[in-house]
């Protein structure tokens, strides 16, 4: 309890919260998009990310062996952040096409089966390729620190809740304001209204792939950089992890997604100030339960849901 | 018809009694290998998943020990490696497979303790040889199980070994981590009894997931505790992210931890900078020629991989000398022969000597304190004079 | 006059139901055609086959001439036959003036890259999207409530939204299902007036599925009759109404249907009985 009145460990602790949470709620967006539209857990989507941060590291490591990221370390962090996102986009739409797309109108569990199959193959197909062997990201740019006496906030964590919530504004700005994400919601509120409006709801739902996964790449090479290793079981926790955020904020609410992973990683992160760290994930999923309890639609689930 | 197949009862069954007449009775039965059959040696390992990579190396090793054997007494070996996941259930339906097959004569593991305590239930249910090249854990040579041996130390060793040095270097303010596994725990639970009994007090412990990346929150808790060390029970997955993560947090305190750091791939080289100083507790080197022999086939020689060659190459051993050949061409070996000669084996191998004691660990000390260091543009592990 | 969408025995079965049976059917452009039956008679199932919510199992289907049988409904509101829904099909929780943009999507170009890149005509486009969405909300009588929630606006707004945002797909043939259901007489009133501008102002044909006889008597130039999933009658309002077919078809609501003053002009009600043994 003591550290909780403690101004600096508490900021440190908030700072430290906020990173792991933009990062959960970058990968609860997508869990979110997809809910919100076909009403399905997409479970491969922890591997979806995986493979993102997969994408970054190959290129990085291209670019970091021919020399190329010493003369220019943005744009061979841009590079990798574009060949992420380009490689989980094409696996999203993939993936839906292929594993979920023929099973639109089977009863609910049959595409949560093919997800978790998809899910397991993924994971094993990048296992094989990586033989099972840990992945190093290259260090590009050194870490700077910013000390404020006792605290040190290392420069990466700022540029990460400042990303995250960059691509979360853009995210907002595209569902809220640009056409196709009008057509989004349009084909979340009533899918066969929207078809008969002239909305072309397949290509709607593959662009919903691609951006959730966009999104999940660019958490996969956040995290790639950060942590600086990444394995083919890396997008098992953070997935579930998301999962829970996207729960947590009311699944199929957007603003709840970004909501959820905030608030899950500040309460991962001064959980362990009040008990000891093992019981991190029981705070977690303790306080899922919490919330689920008291609101079962999630913090920012609709009250009202007219689902047919 | 009929009576042709009577004959043939008829000779199974004198077979049967032929076997004890000639002079090989054995209280736990044999393993008979019929001409023209491998003799199989099993090996039990993580082939997939988090720790793959040990487990990967692991399989070299054995693998290098059997391709080089080649043959025992006209009959070829090979070897039958199975992924048991490191886990409980994976474990035992792994053992029962290897115990069920009557051409196998031993496995090499399992790799984690976890898995290796509920398969030594299944080997000893079936006494069939099991030879761990690294479960550590305490408790599995503390059962009373007479088919489970090990060429690793256990956790005791290796926790008070880095116990000793922490003594020895006088610090005062220690911080116990581990990754809420059994390994982990174990060898944090000994470390801190060891430490306590030298009078010195640990100002906290904490557990942290595996799989986790993100450990900047405990981290940032510990480092308002001031501590100079901070020993983490677990492997270098986590090992690696908690040395640089310290950094990156700003805590100024020597990091220390155990055999499942010792790698060069995911230790020393993902944790970069970050990793300089830090100790972890190993093995003796190995021998360098033999070092140079497996990196050549199967490159960089990670934790476990010299283990893993002595414990197959003990087992061979002792089939070499146990087998009997029978004049049809087949082996019939003794299970409980071929124990009694793993337990009484005294061999040289590249880790060094090898004994075993009455409980299945290995006698002398075998452990040592290494600390990462930066020479020449290298980094690497350096191992201190005892 | 031209045929906007002609029916070539079209029929559609469910399981062992034949809800459309080998259905002729014409609307000229320019024109409001009333679909009238009992409930089950195979109405909206003949709405849903021409938006292609389902797919006829034998017949044809041609607007403007070109066959639209295997069309997709997204594809088939691009080549611009819109519609309403019997139960209000809104999209709830978007505002108003966003469920006239859904409306328009269709007419819109920019594909994903455009919107993402926001370039000049993406917005430019957009731009115009809202400028026209508004003149919908205008011609609607939504002025004002744009930024309303849709699902907080009256049952009768809600209706009139639902139109406009079929409008703003800028269709050619515009389908309305009981577009005056659940209404009051002065509602139902100024309904009628309001498709009769539709045509008026915006040319386009209308059919429509309607129970409320005073409507289809007031604004239709041709009446079809449906029961039991086929075409029993067709022709102005007064020859429907002398059909003897019809009259038999409604059994003791011919009175209803003759008096037109009475009110309700339902019909629905009275023939609850005979959709239940249909279904």
């Amino acid at each position: 309890m003591e550290y909780l009145l403690n101004p600096e460990i508490l900021t440190a602790q908030i700072i430290n919260g906020l990173t792991i949470g933009g990062i959960y709620a970058l990968i609860a967006l997508g869990y979110t998009l997809v809910y919100g539209i076909l009403f399905m857990i997409n479970f491969a989507h922890g591997e979806i990310f995986m493979f993102g941060s997969f994408g970054g590291f190959a290129v990085l490591t291209l670019l970091s062996n021919n020399g190329f990221s010493t003369t220019h370390p943005t744009l061979s962090i841009l590079c990798a952040f574009a060949a992420a996102i380009l490689i989980s986009s094409a696996l999203g739409a993939i993936l839906e096409r292929v594993a979920y797309r023929p099973l639109r109108d089977a009863p609910r569990l049959s595409p949560l089966i093919s997800a978790i199959g998809v899910s397991i193959f993924l994971q094993n197909a990048m296992m094989l390729f990586t033989r099972g062997r840990m992945q190093v990201y290259p260090d590009i740019i050194p870490e700077n620190f910013i000390e404020i006496g006792w605290l040190s906030i290392s420069c990466f964590q700022i540029s990460i809740i400042l990303g995250c919530l960059l691509l979360m504004t853009g995210l907002y700005i595209f569902i809220y304001k640009t056409k196709t994400g009008k057509a989004m919601r349009a084909v979340a509120e009533n899918r066969e209204a929207a078809s008969l409006m002239g909305i072309d709801v397949n290509r709607i739902i593959t662009i919903t792939f691609i951006i959730g996964s966009a999104l999940a790449a660019a958490a996969g090479v956040m995290v790639g950089i950060y942590y600086t290793q990444i394995n083919h079981m890396m997008g098992f926790i953070p997935g579930i992890k998301a999962f829970t955020a996207a729960v947590l904020g009311g699944i199929g609410n957007v603003p709840g997604a970004m909501l959820g992973g905030f608030f899950l990683g500040l309460a991962e992160a001064l959980g362990v100030l009040v008990m000891p760290a093992q019981y991190k994930d029981l705070i977690a999923f303790g306080l899922l339960i919490l919330v689920l309890i008291i609101r079962p639609k999630g913090i920012m689930g609709e009250v009202v849901s007219e689902r047919v | 018809m009929k009576n042709k197949y009577q004959w043939y009862c008829l000779l199974v069954i004198m077979s049967l009694f032929f076997i004890p007449l000639s002079g090989y009775a054995d209280e736990w039965g044999f393993i008979t290998i019929p001409n023209g059959k491998p003799i199989r040696i099993g090996l039990g390992s993580m082939l997939s998943g988090d720790y793959a990579s040990m487990g990967i190396d692991i399989k070299n090793g054995a693998e290098m020990a059997v391709l080089e054997k080649k043959s025992i007494l006209g009959h070829p070996v090979i070897l039958q490696a199975e992924d048991d996941g490191c886990g409980g259930p994976t474990s035992v339906a792994i053992a029962e497979k290897m115990c069920n097959n009557p051409l196998l004569v031993g496995v090499v593991g399992y790799m984690c303790s976890g898995g290796s305590k509920p398969a030594s239930d299944v080997h000893n249910k079936y006494k069939v040889l099991m030879i761990s090249p690294s479960s550590t854990a305490m408790e599995l040579t503390s059962r009373g199980i007479p088919v489970f041996f090990r060429t690793c130390w256990n956790d005791a060793t290796q926790a008070r070994c880095a116990a000793d040095f922490v003594i020895k270097k006088k610090w005062k303010k220690i911080v116990v981590l581990h990754d809420k596994s059994d390994y982990g725990q174990s060898l944090a639970h000994d470390f801190t009894n060891h430490i306590s009994k030298n009078g010195l007090k640990i100002l906290a412990t904490e557990g942290l997931t595996r799989g986790d990346k993100d450990f900047a929150p405990i981290l940032t808790k510990i480092k308002f505790m001031r501590p100079e060390l901070i020993y983490f029970g677990g492997m270098a997955a986590e090992g690696v992210l908690l040395a640089r993560q310290m950094k990156r947090v700003g805590i100024r305190a020597y990091f220390m931890s155990d055999d499942g750091c010792y790698t060069a791939k995911d230790f020393i080289q993902a944790g970069g900078r970050a990793t300089n100083g830090c100790y972890v507790t190993y093995a003796k080197k190995p021998d360098a020629q033999w070092v140079k022999r497996f990196e050549s086939c199967y490159g960089p020689c990670q934790t476990f991989s010299p283990q893993a060659y002595d414990a197959t190459n003990i087992l061979l051993e002792a089939v070499t000398q146990v087998a009997k050949k029978q004049t049809d061409g087949s082996l019939i070996i003794g299970k409980k022969a071929l124990r009694d000669k793993v337990a009484g084996i005294q061999y040289k191998g590249i880790t060094g000597k090898i004994a075993f004691n009455s409980h299945g660990d290995r006698t002398g000390s075998v452990v040592v304190i290494y600390k990462v260091v930066e020479e020449n543009g290298k980094r690497f592990f350096k191992q201190l004079p005892l | 006059m031209e045929t906007i969408l002609k029916t070539i025995n079209i029929t559609k079965t469910f399981g062992g139901l034949i809800a459309l049976n080998q259905v002729n059917f014409e609307i000229k452009r320019g024109m409001i055609v009333g679909i009238i039956g009992p409930n089950g008679a195979g109405k909206t199932t003949f709405f849903n086959c021409l938006t292609g919510v389902y797919t006829p199992d034998s017949g044809e289907i041609l607007f403007n001439g070109t066959n639209i049988n295997r069309l997709k409904s997204h594809q088939i509101a691009r080549l611009g036959i819109s519609r309403t829904f019997q139960n209000i099909r809104l999209f709830n929780n978007m505002t108003v003036l966003e469920n006239i943009l859904a409306g328009h999507h269709c007419r819109m170009r920019a594909g994903l890259w455009g919107v993402l890149t926001r370039n000049k005509r993406t917005l430019r486009e957009e731009k115009d999207s809202y400028a026209k969405a508004r003149d919908f909300l205008n011609f609607v009588d939504l002025k004002g409530k744009g930024d309303r929630i849709a699902k907080t606006l009256s049952y009768g707004d809600q209706r009139r939204l639902e139109i406009a945002r079929a409008l703003a797909a800028e269709p050619q043939l515009l389908l309305l299902d009981e577009p005056t259901a659940g209404m009051n007489p002065s509602e139902t009133g100024k309904l009628t007036q309001f498709v009769k501008r539709i045509r008026e102002e915006l040319g386009l044909s209308i059919l429509l599925i309607e129970h409320d006889m005073r409507v289809i008597m007031e604004i239709s130039d041709k009446v079809t009759v449906l029961d039991y999933g086929a075409r029993i009658s067709e022709g102005t309002p007064l020859q429907v109404q002398k059909d003897p077919k019809v009259i038999e078809a409604y059994l003791g609501c011919q009175e209803i249907i003759i008096n037109k003053s009475n009110y309700p002009a339902n019909i629905h009600s009275n023939t609850d009985l005979k959709s239940a043994s249909l279904k």
